[in-house]
């Protein structure tokens, strides 16, 4: 065979082989955002099961809800939502800050006090899915942090840019704090170099019931 | 003469005693005094951690740390009922009367015990649990001392917490605060660190002398990270999007390639 025949040959099989990889690789990646979406929506259906809500809730989401509502009985799920009505963010706490956990919500910093516990409660979420909202956020905005005991209301104190090893932004404080993680810049393409932080106090220790 | 004298002898007295009465009190040493004390309830009290049923039981002090005291409560035939922290009180809160002392309850709720005397004038504030320590503080509306290891990642086991946990769990006061018209029927409770009262002397570090030495506790104890670094929050989600539709993209523009080459 001639080496021009050749040459030809050899490409009529690539096309279709990388129109086929393509092809392929172009519906998975579809597929996964298409799964990773359905997680999101079920895990903010489990965190509207979690309080007392005027919305009404599937059997569905109700069973993603393990009795006890804390990270050691609930490893995998959802602990908690947490809202600001005036940044329009409502996400569900998971209970981990895993890769998994950080896709279905925003995730409970372990090692951190539960939602109006008495210390100060560390929530990371992701700045392009669910705390894309935070870029917004000001001094004076109320956060409510609803888990099993009914719902805690926050008051935003400040925001500020760390580096990630700055983790004494989850210190315990002279009061019940809640310290919001997300990465900075917020339009960055890829893994941020920094943090944004959103440090808010607890107004009562007291639920309020949702 | 003698008149002008009594009336300035008795605005003298007065003085005094206003002027005694007005200064603060001693503080209180529970060191000073017996570190065992037995007393008796007629009716279900709360303690932290547990309510006693109506009976006679002791209570000891197991412990003294810079700014907190183990005691430990047990029954009359010496079985541990519970085991929990207090603080020393204010000298002028302490009741004056050796025995339990007990929050200001109205009728409407069972009885929950502040502290205790001990004969000789020591006494302690008990701290409760978060959950109890609030519905005391909505009650009496008073300022309750207060912990929440579940919040600091600590196991109680029994009811207890462990020797070293003791040590470290951080105390709080809750104090209830209305902050608004809709909280005169249920205030909001307000937390804040727990800080020693001024008018009560730093504890010595002097243990019971009928408890064993217990095992040295480290109040400085280096409470273990939460984290070594803030978690990474980029999500990988619109990449793998544009990476997908990227693809199908170009997918796409191969097949009308072959498809115009095909036809040629």
């Amino acid at each position: 065979m001639e080496p021009e025949a050749k040459h030809l040959h050899r490409g009529r099989w690539i096309a279709p082989a990388a129109q086929l990889l393509l092809s392929s690789t172009g519906l998975l990646a579809l597929l996964y955002c298409g799964w990773a979406g359905w997680q999101m929506r079920a895990s903010q259906k489990a965190a509207a099961a979690i309080a007392p809500s005027s919305r009404p809730v599937s059997q569905d989401a109700q069973q993603q809800i393990v009795p006890g509502n804390s990270p050691a009985n609930n490893p995998a799920g959802v602990i908690g939502r947490i809202e600001i009505p005036q940044i329009a963010l409502s996400v569900p706490i998971m209970a981990s800050i895993s890769r998994d956990g950080l896709l279905r919500g925003a995730g409970h910093v372990p090692g951190t006090a539960l939602p109006g516990g008495l210390g100060t409660i560390g929530i990371a979420g992701h700045r392009d899915t669910f705390f894309r909202p935070l870029r917004r956020i000001r001094p004076g905005m109320q956060v409510k942090v609803i888990g099993a005991a009914g719902a805690y209301r926050y008051r935003v104190d400040s925001t500020e840019i760390v580096d990630p090893e700055e983790v004494k932004v989850l210190d315990i404080a002279s009061r019940p704090m809640l310290t919001l993680i997300t990465c900075y810049p917020f339009n960055y393409i890829g893994a941020a170099p920094r943090r944004f932080i959103v440090h808010a106090h607890l107004l009562s220790v007291a639920p309020d019931g949702g | 003469m003698r008149l002008r004298l009594l009336i300035c002898g008795t605005i003298i007295s007065l003085g005094s005693a206003a002027t005694l009465s007005a200064a603060p009190a001693p503080p209180v040493d529970p060191s000073a005094v017996p570190l065992v004390s037995n007393f008796s309830v007629t009716s279900p009290t709360q303690v932290p951690n547990e309510k006693l049923k109506p009976g006679s039981y002791s209570i000891t002090v197991v412990d003294h740390l810079a700014d907190r005291i183990v005691l430990r409560i047990d029954d009359g035939t010496g079985k541990i009922h519970d085991t929990f922290l207090g603080v020393p009180i204010a000298s002028q809160d302490n009741g004056g009367a050796a025995g339990p002392i007990s929050w200001n309850s109205s009728s409407d709720h069972e009885a929950a015990l502040r502290g205790f005397t001990f004969p000789g004038g020591g006494a302690v504030e008990f701290v409760y649990p978060k959950d109890e320590a609030v519905a005391i503080a909505q009650k009496s509306g008073r300022t309750v001392p207060a912990i929440d290891p579940a919040s600091e990642g600590m196991v109680v086991k029994d009811n207890t917490l462990s020797k070293e946990d003791m040590a470290m769990v951080t105390l709080w006061t809750l104090t209830p605060t209305a902050v608004g018209p809709n909280d005169a029927a249920k205030p909001a409770i307000q937390a804040a660190r727990y800080q020693v009262p001024q008018s009560a002397q730093p504890l010595p570090q002097q243990v019971a002398q009928n408890e064993p030495p217990p095992a040295p506790m480290h109040q400085k104890a280096t409470r273990k990270g939460v984290l070594a670094k803030l978690p990474h929050t980029a999500s990988d989600l619109p990449l793998i999007l544009i990476g997908g539709l990227l693809c199908l993209l170009v997918a796409m523009l191969l097949s009308l390639g072959r498809r115009e080459n095909d036809g040629a």
